[in-house]
């Protein structure tokens, strides 16, 4: 049995900001809220920076490149999204007198058979040392999702305070809140129809704006009724504030998707494209849960959203007209399926279970 | 060595130096993640049965046992049986060969691996073909191939089959990963 003191995390940043925001989540709430040292070996830590400017000391960084020197594992070895492990780390798990418990943290999905993969542990082939995968998820038999502890607490607090709001908003150079705008939080892929988007948001009944993050290229425009807001990214904490303050959110990959759903406000999907359409099959599977939250008479239309915002299916014209209508329905529904997720152990809650239950991972000061 | 995605059912590996048959290997994947498979083992020298999940480019050792051509024949009780061209018979347990019975037919040829003379696995066709006896009817005008939906075969074996499949017509799959491959007329 390995007595759980401290935690090293490996993370290699493909693109964008997904792997290393769901690793500096992660790491943090083992930190802060486990009270167990962390170190996040990182090989871009500009990436983080760019979402994190000023990550607090509650987690060690760790720049991994060519020189990195490794003498000794931590307790729980975490290797995000199989990034691979260097030799000499594996080298140092093999050296311990007890065994690290090595995770290889996967990426969310819905789909069964992830549940059948999931926390199985399996003696790795090569180093005999054991070595297990762990599925984020939507349901209770997955390695659930990364939620802070006061999470729904902030965001219930946020949401029913329109002074808070306005404030955070000022702060954030948005206009303030006002019932008579729809306002959209906007993140998505270049592949997404954007430009057919917009084009039919300038022409509703109503005024909207749109928040939309951007790297370069600030400034405000205007299209009919359409209002685009192009604003600096927003540090990991502040886009919860900006999902939360949204009438809807247009999200993507897999770190804001997941915020979104905890958000309690209607969104829409942009997922990471794969070969072979897998992408689809798996935000199918997602469907399948997220349906149950919402009445079948706006589920149709919410779902097709979904599939056309990917690119599948023919756009036709006046299509979003149906979603904006139907908006405050579509908000009983979200909220249906942030009270679900939120009702469930988080991955971190959910990894330490798991360790426990196997005899494997106990945290010294429960003892 | 082969990498896990190579192993198939009936293969020896050898884990912590112990030496595994495999009964069952699933292959999964899905967007982002990493192709695994999923193993069942049954530890040659003690019995004991285990699971693993491996990334499909996990390096294994592999142990090359004897084996030999037969095809199955017929179930007898709890046990199977299969006949080389010899007619010598070959009996091997439910537990053996889980991994092939939702494939398994009679006259199906197949491999029996031996260790220490002993029958222990069978390893089925890297393709057979099956004939679909359910499956939700077709949808008209989708030929992408792109929406796929499940597909009975006569073992009660579902397997993911391209919208545009109906019921009576013959699959070829791939019992490495359980896929679909094409149609056959």
């Amino acid at each position: 049995m390995n007595f759980l003191r401290s935690v090293d995390l490996f993370c290699r940043v493909i693109d964008n900001f997904g792997d290393v925001g769901v690793c500096w989540r992660l790491a943090r709430q083992l930190a802060v809220e486990e009270n167990l040292q962390v170190r996040l070996y990182l090989d871009d830590l500009a990436s983080l920076y760019r979402i994190v400017p000023e990550p607090d000391q509650s987690v060690q960084l760790v720049k991994w490149g060519d020189d990195l020197v490794y003498t000794e594992s931590a307790d729980l070895v975490i290797e995000a999204f199989a990034c691979d492990l260097p030799d000499q780390v594996i080298e140092a798990m093999k050296e311990r007198d007890r065994p690290p418990v090595w995770i290889d943290l996967e990426y969310l999905t819905a789909e069964d058979w992830a549940l059948s993969c999931h926390a199985i542990p399996s003696v790795h082939p090569s180093t005999g040392l054991q070595k297990t995968l762990f599925f984020p998820g939507f349901v209770e038999k997955s390695g659930g999702l990364l939620r802070e502890n006061d999470l729904v607490l902030r965001r219930d607090s946020f949401q029913s305070d329109v002074l808070a709001q306005n404030k955070w908003r000022k702060a954030h150079n948005l206009p303030e809140f006002d019932e008579n705008f729809i306002d959209l939080s906007f993140f998505s892929y270049k592949t997404a129809p954007i430009e057919v988007f917009f084009n039919e948001l300038s022409e509703y009944s109503r005024d909207i704006r749109v928040f939309y993050p951007v790297l370069d290229g600030f400034g405000v425009e205007k299209r009919g009724q359409l209002t685009i807001y192009r604003v600096p990214f927003f540090s990991q904490s502040d886009y919860d504030y900006l999902l939360w303050t949204c009438d809807a959110n247009f999200v993507r990959g897999e770190d804001s998707f997941v915020r979104a759903g905890f958000a309690a406000k209607p969104m829409i999907w942009n997922i990471y494209v794969q070969e072979n359409d897998a992408h689809l099959v798996k935000m199918r599977a997602f469907l399948d849960l997220y349906r149950a939250a919402f009445l079948p008479k706006v589920w149709e239309g919410l779902a097709e959203s979904f599939y056309l915002w990917n690119l599948e299916g023919e756009i036709k014209k006046g299509f979003w007209k149906s979603f904006l209508d139907n908006l405050p329905v579509l908000t009983q529904g979200a909220r249906l399926w942030a009270d679900g997720i939120c009702s469930q152990d988080a991955l971190v809650t959910k990894l330490l279970e798991w360790g426990k239950n196997n005899n494997i991972l106990i945290k010294k000061d429960k003892l | 060595m082969k990498v896990a995605q190579e192993l198939r059912t009936g293969n020896v590996v050898v884990v912590d130096k112990a030496p595994l048959v495999i009964q069952k290997a699933d292959y999964n994947k899905s967007g982002r993640n990493a192709a695994v498979m999923k193993f069942k083992f049954r530890n040659l020298l003690t019995g004991t049965n285990s699971e693993g999940v491996y990334k499909t480019d996990e390096k294994f050792e592999d142990i090359v046992l004897e084996t030999k051509e037969v095809s199955y024949s017929y179930e007898s009780g709890d046990m199977y049986v299969f006949m080389d061209e010899e007619y010598n018979q070959y009996e091997l347990s439910k537990e053996d060969i889980e991994g092939v019975l939702k494939y398994l037919e009679e006259q199906m040829p197949c491999e029996v691996t031996f260790y220490e003379g002993k029958p222990i696995s069978v390893t089925p066709p890297v393709k057979v073909v099956r004939e679909v006896i359910y499956t939700e009817p077709a949808v008209r005008g989708d030929t992408s191939g792109k929406i796929m939906k499940p597909a009975r075969l006569p073992s009660g074996y579902e397997v993911q089959v391209p919208a545009f499949v109906e019921i009576g017509e013959k699959i070829e799959i791939d019992t490495r990963t359980d896929e679909y491959v094409s149609r056959v007329k």
